[in-house]
């Protein structure tokens, strides 16, 4: 029984792959546009070009549309009239206008600060040294 | 003969009229002429004394010695016109009492008595040393003296303030006449409205006056070093500008009564 040895299990080796066919001269080349390229680029920008005139050319004319009707002129509002008091014609209120007139006129004609009553400002120390 | 006499009164009342109004103009301009020179001799002095601590030389020194006398002469004389100034401000202030205006003018004169009696001492210097010692007269002087110059000059112009508010009471107690006798013109909701205005105006007044009071007193007790006199005369001066915007305040408030008297609506 110890001497029966069992045979080795022969190893599992994946199939090759099969070889890549050669490619044939030409075979993958693209075939010749019917128009070229720069024929194409150039037919995208002038659509491109008509697209923005065309939109520009729509929106002026729906501005201009807008902007044509003319305004009324505006209506003068009327100023009130206010009648005077028994009292305007006093001569006890006139005298009072023309107090109250002179008195603004007197405090906005008063400088904050009169320059000609500033102080001059002196270095008093001589500062020899000893 | 009569028209002109009559002429020449009217002549010389404007002529001296005149003289009143420019004495005042013309101490500023001798003031201002004593600046000039006081800056000449301080560039003098700033030189010689220079060159003398730079020399130690006798030459140096009698030149410094000199220059720093004509300073030191200057500076009173300086400070001198500058409180004449003051004084001839004062003689035209319309708004202060006989005796605040009094109060002022003894301060300047007892500055003006100071510097006379220094300005004497200055030809009997005879060097550096004693130079300093005169100097230093006035340095030790110069707070008094820079408390009675900010106090005057608050004095100034709170009496032209005071000018001002004699004439706010004058319009404000017309107004209020008016408004007395002529109680039936106006409707009673434009009278109450009127009577409210009054109030406002007169509160005004009271304000300016509480600011007044506060000014008076912080000028009165206006004390300490130069720099805290500063600071105190800073605050006066606000104050002063505050008080002169209650007075405005309540002037636009005297013209809009006015214009409210004026129309019935």
């Amino acid at each position: 029984m110890e001497n029966e040895l069992t045979p080795p299990i022969p190893p599992t080796v994946p199939p090759e792959p099969a070889p890549a066919p050669m490619p044939q001269a030409g075979a993958n080349l693209p075939k010749k546009p019917l128009v070229p390229m720069w024929v194409l680029a150039l037919l995208v920008v002038l659509a491109g070009t008509l697209a923005v005139l065309a939109a520009t050319g729509v929106f002026s004319r729906q501005q201009t549309a807008v902007e044509t009707p003319s305004e009324a002129p505006p209506t003068p509002t009327p100023t009130p009239v206010r009648a005077l008091s028994a009292i305007a014609s006093q001569s006890a209120f006139l005298a009072l206008e023309a107090q109250v007139a002179s008195l603004s006129t007197n405090i906005q004609a008063l400088p904050a600060q009169d320059p000609s009553l500033s102080p001059p400002v002196l270095d008093l120390e001589l500062g020899f040294e000893e | 003969m009569r028209r002109t006499a009559l002429a020449l009164i009217v002549l010389l009342f404007f002529s001296f009229a005149g003289h009143v109004l420019a004495t005042s103009e013309q101490a500023y301009k001798d003031y201002l002429y004593q600046f000039d020179l006081y800056r000449q001799r301080e560039t003098d002095f700033r030189v010689a004394k220079t060159e003398y601590e730079k020399f130690r030389s006798l030459t140096s020194e009698t030149t410094a010695l000199e220059k720093t006398k004509a300073l030191l002469s200057q500076r009173d004389q300086l400070l001198r016109a500058y409180l004449f100034v003051l004084n001839e401000k004062l003689n035209e202030d319309k708004g202060l009492t006989g005796s605040e205006k009094a109060l002022y003018q003894r301060l300047i004169q007892s500055e003006i008595v100071f510097l006379d009696g220094h300005i004497l001492l200055i030809p009997s210097i005879g060097s550096i040393a004693d130079a300093e010692k005169i100097s230093d007269q006035l340095t030790d002087h110069y707070d008094i003296l820079a408390i009675s110059i900010r106090q005057t000059i608050a004095g100034i112009s709170l009496g032209q303030l005071a000018a001002l508010a004699r004439e706010y009471d004058a319009a404000l107690a017309s107004a209020q006449t008016i408004i007395a006798v002529n109680r039936g013109v106006f409707t009673p909701q434009k009278q109450a409205t009127l009577d409210r205005w009054v109030l406002s105006i007169t509160n005004k007044r009271s304000l300016y006056k509480q600011k007044v009071d506060g000014i008076n007193q912080a000028s009165a007790q206006m004390k300490g070093d130069i720099q805290e006199i500063e600071r105190t005369f800073a605050q006066i001066q606000k104050d002063i500008a505050e008080a002169r915007q209650y007075l405005a305040e309540g002037a636009s408030f005297l013209g809009e009564l006015v214009t409210a008297l004026k129309y019935q609506d």
